[in-house]
């Protein structure tokens, strides 16, 4: 019965045989970073950066709390694999192998329905973007982030690192040093981008690392909506992703930063994404985890301007072997500023999955507001689900709340659904696509229905 | 002396080793305690028996309090082996050094109320209550803590079907307090604690482990933070057997520029089945500088649980405050008021009517 939920990676899971252009020797070290550097033909600043980074990485110890990181082998890692001479804004421009991938994946199609604009990352680098005629008009920027320093020097030097420094954790200093790829969006003031932008990317050689680097600013009074999905075919070797997104939210802007992440189970999965909301702002971030081997994820806000607001929606499934450490972050700095964080998890088969919280309130944010809810559903007595949130507060005029609840599938619902005529298989899975709903609610609806069909795929395995 | 914990001293002393002693969240200076851990005494029985108001009652009841011996020691290490594991470093450091330990004997099948006024604190102490089986026994237990860095456990261990309440009323200086529940088969502990903190600092350590099947443990706290303190408070049930059942309560308020952590957790091990647990702190900040941090955990290990939990952190209730400022009470007395009911609201979850007057008496 439940051993029939499971998700189903069949349709990413294949290999692609690439001549890649160029293929760093495995290991990290800093003249492959210099190497890079001068490929990229960066500004001296951005070199600088990469070298004060990489002596944070080599200086921060692992992490003590969260997941298991110790099997990590650093020096059996491809740091850098470019497969294409350079990024292209026509898709029969693509390597013709590449694109076979993401025709699999169904990357232009998208784009023709119902997209404003794509990007698509193979390995270490940006192999496609574009944006329609109707936002580059506007002024709204999509382009590579290895483009970014050049095209745009001004805003990524402003911006570039403001939201994570380096010395932030050690996987935010291991992508200040060796980041590449990524998307780079600026939404100039007022314009309303009214279709989601989208990004994907995969990884497809063994033993990778994949250091993408997003860097999206939604200037005054703007609004986007980004997407991002995630893919990597299984390989007995494990690779590594550690991106770093930044969120710049400028006064009264609206973004949506979400992400459908779906690795292969033996893709560790340690990324950093934080945003800073300006008065008035809104960020929201949808986050689903479905795959990898390790997440270890805590999207944030900072909400630095009076008013100020963030929503976060964090989902994962934690299936055989894998541990998503997933979470919420919240600061709030500023008079008046609200956050909601919605968390809900699945763990079958073993599987662990962690909701870990931070609700810090400063000492003079009067009136914030908070509420924090953690729904964990355990499918199996073998699995494992923990809440570890905590809660800072240092100002009494604000008010949180948090709540959690985990449980088993309820015996009653199953009854009552089986009574009307349900198989057990069928009932479980209503029961816990309804347990998703909330989540599945808040994606286009394209995304939904390709949600609802993965987590149905994943539930039947056998039950047809 | 060291022979006492013969089976599992090399392994607590490795333990004390390793242990990072974290002085940055616990303001105990590590010279002084250093200091103070080679200085402890040994304390002589009859100044712990001059505590008790009614001894001879209790002797005709057939309770009986001594210094513990050897055979004791078994029992105690039966519990230690499942318990070290989750001692902090200060906390093995007074089980370690205490050169002082009592133990209350509490015959089968009687019915006991026993009140006193604990002075182990000053000799980092341990003070043992076994309970035979089939007892109903409630404890008021009234801190004495003259000195600085005093530090102290109380156990209470119980054989099947007993029934325990204790309630521990704080001591004023800086001090650790150790709550070490362990019930037998079918027992039920209840622990209260009730405190102000004035002082610098309190590490307050409350755990329970349901290692019996059908056992229950419920854990309930109100205590108000003053001045400069620094409080830490960690409230766990540990749950290691089947049917067990644990709730965690605590209210907290935090005043003038006093600090608080509130660590609750909830562990559920792998065959622990059929569980059902609640946590819940909630805690009023009632000044500009006070400052508070919760972290309500829950970790759970298997499918077949009921486990949720619950936190809060906020204000005064403005209209409540309002209403009584504009029957005539000054600001300060109105948040008083406010402030021991929201204290004492939990005293209607105790069942010896005793301990519930205590507990309502403090916050008056």
């Amino acid at each position: 019965m439940v051993k029939d939920i499971k998700i189903n990676r069949q349709k990413y899971d294949f290999k692609d045989d690439i001549d890649y252009i160029f293929k760093a020797k495995k290991g990290l070290s800093e003249n492959l970073l210099r190497e890079i550097s001068s490929k990229k033909e960066e500004p001296e600043w951005m070199l600088d950066y990469r070298v004060k980074a990489l002596a944070a990485f080599l200086a921060k110890p692992l992490p003590p709390w969260g997941a298991n990181l110790s099997k990590i082998d650093f020096s059996n890692i491809n740091y850098y694999i470019k497969p294409s001479q350079k990024s292209s804004t026509k898709w029969s421009d693509v390597p013709k192998k590449i694109k076979k991938t993401f025709d699999r994946l169904g990357i232009p199609q998208a784009e023709r329905k119902f997209l404003a604009g794509v990007g698509a990352q193979y390995e270490s680098e940006v192999i496609y973007h574009s944006l329609k005629k109707r936002w580059t008009d506007l002024g709204v920027v999509f382009c590579d982030m290895s483009e970014a320093p050049k095209l745009y020097p001004d805003l990524v030097k402003k911006y570039f690192g403001s939201a994570v420094p380096f010395s932030d954790n050690k996987f935010s200093a291991l992508n200040c040093a060796m980041w590449s790829g990524g998307s780079f969006i600026y939404v100039p003031k007022g314009v309303n981008v009214a279709m989601p932008l989208q990004a994907y990317f995969r990884i497809n050689a063994p033993s990778m690392g994949q250091f993408e680097r997003t860097l999206i600013i939604v200037d005054e009074d703007a609004s986007m909506h980004y997407i991002e999905g995630c893919t990597a075919p299984v390989y007995s070797k494990d690779s590594l992703h550690a991106a770093v997104v930044e969120v710049i939210a400028l006064p009264r802007s609206r973004v949506r930063y979400t992400t459908i992440q779906n690795w292969s189970n033996n893709v560790y999965n340690l990324v950093t994404k934080r945003a800073i909301a300006y008065e008035g702002a809104l960020v929201e971030w949808v986050d689903g985890n479905l795959g990898s081997k390790t997440t270890m994820k805590y999207p944030s806000v900072v909400l630095k301007g009076e008013g100020a607001r963030a929503d976060i929606l964090s989902v994962a499934f934690a299936g055989k072997d894998q541990h998503q450490d997933t979470g919420a972050k919240v600061i709030h700095l500023a008079n008046n500023t609200s956050s909601k964080i919605v968390s809900k998890s699945i763990s079958k088969d073993g599987g662990r999955a962690s909701y870990r919280g931070l609700v810090s309130i400063a000492k003079n944010a009067n009136n914030c507001q908070v509420k924090v809810n953690c729904d964990a559903l355990l499918l199996d007595e073998k699995s494992r689900s923990d809440t570890y949130p905590t809660m800072n507060i240092a100002n009494k005029n604000s008010i949180i709340e948090h709540e959690a609840s985990v449980s088993k599938v309820s015996e009653d619902q199953l009854f009552y659904l089986m009574s009307r005529g349900l198989s057990h298989e069928e009932a479980e899975r209503m029961i816990v696509a309804g347990f998703l709903e909330v989540f599945a609610k808040e994606l286009p609806l394209e995304y939904a229905v390709e949600l609802n069909r993965l987590i149905k795929m994943e539930m039947e395995g056998s039950v047809g | 002396m060291q022979n006492k914990f013969k089976n599992i001293l090399n392994k607590i002393s490795a333990l004390e080793k390793d242990l990072a002693f974290n002085k940055e969240v616990l303001g105990w200076p590590w010279p002084e305690l250093t200091v103070k851990k080679t200085s402890l005494k040994k304390i002589k029985l009859a100044d712990f028996l001059a505590g008790f108001a009614d001894l001879k009652k209790l002797y005709s009841q057939g309770v009986k309090i001594r210094s513990a011996l050897l055979p004791d020691y078994q029992k105690i290490y039966a519990f230690l082996e499942t318990a070290y594991p989750f001692y902090s470093k200060i906390e093995l450091l007074q089980a370690l050094n205490s050169k002082s330990d009592i133990v209350i004997d509490i015959p089968k099948n009687s019915q006991i109320n026993i009140s006193y006024k604990n002075p182990v604190f000053s000799f980092w102490g341990n003070v043992y209550f076994f309970i035979g089986s089939g007892s109903s026994v409630s404890i008021l237990d009234r801190h004495l803590t003259p000195d600085k860095f005093s530090a102290g456990s109380v156990y209470l261990l119980s054989g099947d079907n007993s029934q325990v309440e204790y309630l521990s009323l704080a001591g004023q200086s800086s001090y650790n307090f150790n709550l070490r529940s362990y019930p037998g088969r079918s027992s039920v502990h209840r622990l209260y604690a009730v405190g102000k903190m004035p002082e610098k600092y309190y590490y307050y350590n409350i755990m329970s482990f349901l290692k019996n099947n059908d056992c229950q443990n419920y854990i309930l706290s109100s205590l108000s933070f003053l001045n400069n303190s620094k409080s830490i408070i960690k409230l766990q049930n540990n749950h290691m057997a089947k049917n067990t059942t644990g709730d965690i309560k605590f209210k907290g308020i935090g005043w003038d520029n006093s600090y608080s952590k509130v660590d609750g957790l909830i562990k559920i091990y792998k065959l622990a089945f059929k569980t059902d647990s609640y946590l819940k702190e909630d805690i009023i900040l009632a000044s500009d500088n006070s400052y508070s941090k919760a972290e309500p955990n829950l970790e759970i290990l298997n499918n077949d649980v009921k486990a949720s939990h619950g936190a809060t952190i906020g204000h005064m209730d403005k209209n409540a405050l309002f209403y009584l400022m504009s029957r005539g009470l000054s600001k300060a007395r109105a948040e008083k008021l406010i402030a021991d009911g929201f204290l004492k609201s939990l005293s209607k979850n105790i069942l010896n009517q005793e301990l519930k007057n205590e507990f309502e008496k403090y916050w008056l």
